[in-house]
């Protein structure tokens, strides 16, 4: 009996025709297509209306918000904003009760109440609030840098007191630099799909809407600050690459990035950038390597830029002779603990302090 | 006594070996480097108070611009950042 049914089934089996076979295939393989969903930075999970308010009306209440000066919360705000935006930048990437930096997947850069213990790989703004030569002094967070009135932006001979920085657009890093308005500057970028890589051919598919610039972003930010997981930064090997970070930090620092302002061979005039870390001399030796071109562990504290973001043979590792100075291997970005929002303690060192140059001028101890 | 001598040869080369522990860098040994009496420019540019003594950055200037002017000495030409003289 249980042969009978066996057999049965075979022949049912070999009476389905191929045609049909191929036709299921094709099915499934077109449903399994579908279901893979196409990826933009906002999760296609995440509500609306955690960004955007329709009326800004809720309850007869205002459902825009703006950072109270004391930075200890929100006021309502009966103006709406452009695209129908609930808070700004700083709002939306803004965390007032914790010192947590993710929040359903959304960066937190600013924490007010104190300098988180696991900062974002861009540093956080908290350290401008208290000492404004330890961050970026954009808008909203903070006021323009008293340093600086009068002078030039570092690097620059443009005037810094014309115009404060700010996140995004004409004044800032983030978005498309030739709007004015920040929002303005931002649109299409956090929704577009980026499956395809980042290429740099617009402000939404650059390394962290940095226009034009290349890198491989780390889905945590870095929170989790190890060389097993970390952002990858584009590096060249000339002043002339227009996709490097370096080069886009000398959109504003002109000097620090330039054949005049830098040179363009030992002895520099100053600290070059988008230079290969030679793999001769002290430079050999980075972060404990073994000399020559071998290979030694990301150093977190002074990382490098690659040259080639697609040849990477492992993410672990360095290469002297190979891998890029850029401005991130000294410098964050938002802000940091450290005079200069350095990396490292710098100045106090020797005294006390942290020498994070001597992950690269490692005879230099 | 051949045993007795590898002793005192493993005893000589550990107390060596802890004697480079017990100590700083190269450059922190230096006079230069010295956290206490080391190099200071911050009397030709108090903006270089803000740097402990030894630091590299009263030699060298990383980007010869510090708040937005290169510091002093400035002969109004960017200087080699590996000769600088206090």
């Amino acid at each position: 009996m249980a042969k009978r049914v066996v057999m049965s089934t075979i022949q049912r089996t070999k009476r389905i025709p191929m045609k049909t076979l191929l036709y299921s295939a094709v099915v499934i393989l077109l449903a399994v297509a579908a279901s893979i969903p196409s990826q933009a930075r906002i999760s296609k999970d995440e509500k609306c209306s955690t960004c955007h308010t329709m009326h800004n009306s809720q309850a007869g209440q205002p459902m825009a918000q703006t950072l109270k000066s004391d930075f200890s919360g929100w006021n309502n705000d009966t103006t709406p904003n452009p695209s129908l935006l609930m808070y700004s930048c700083v709002g939306c990437h803004t965390n007032v009760g914790s010192d947590a930096t993710i929040i359903n997947d959304v960066p937190i850069v600013f924490n007010p109440s104190a300098g988180p213990d696991n900062p974002l790989a861009g540093g956080n703004f908290y350290y401008v609030t208290q000492n404004q030569a330890n961050g970026h002094n954009v808008t909203v967070i903070t006021s323009a840098d008293t340093n600086f009135s009068g002078k030039n932006i570092p690097g620059s001979t443009t005037s810094y007191s014309g115009n404060q920085v700010t996140c995004a657009g004409q004044y800032g890093c983030h978005g498309n630099r030739s709007e004015s308005d920040q929002l303005d500057a931002m649109k299409k970028t956090h929704h577009k799909d980026d499956t395809g890589g980042i290429t740099g051919a617009s402000a939404a598919l650059s390394y962290r809407f940095l226009n034009g610039i290349l890198g491989t972003e780390d889905s945590d930010w870095e929170q989790d600050n190890t060389k097993n997981s970390h952002n990858q930064y584009k590096g060249g090997t000339n002043f002339t690459t227009t996709s490097t970070m370096s080069y886009f930090c000398a959109q504003c620092h002109g000097n620090f990035h330039s054949d005049s302002g830098t040179g363009t061979a030992s002895p520099w005039l100053r600290h070059p950038t988008d230079i290969v870390l030679p793999s001769v001399g002290e430079y050999q030796f980075y972060n404990g390597g073994l000399g020559g071109t071998g290979a030694a562990d990301y150093s977190m504290i002074a990382p490098l830029a690659r040259p080639n973001l697609t040849t990477i043979t492992d993410p672990t590792k360095i290469n002297p002779g190979t891998d890029i100075v850029m401005c991130l291997s000294c410098h964050r970005v938002h802000g940091s603990p450290n005079y200069k929002i350095l990396r490292w303690n710098y100045k106090d060192w020797p005294g006390s302090g942290s020498n994070g140059c001597g992950i690269c001028h490692t005879s230099k101890n | 006594m051949s045993k007795m001598k590898k002793i005192l040869q493993g005893l000589i080369t550990l107390l060596f070996l802890g004697g480079s522990l017990a100590y700083a860098g190269d450059y922190t040994n230096s006079a230069h480097g010295n956290s206490t009496i080391g190099v200071d420019r911050s009397s030709i540019d108090s903006k270089y108070s803000a740097y402990s003594n030894g630091n590299c950055a009263h030699c060298h200037e990383a980007h010869a611009s510090l708040c937005g002017v290169e510091p002093e000495p400035d002969t109004g030409a960017v200087r080699l950042i590996q000769h600088i003289v206090c």
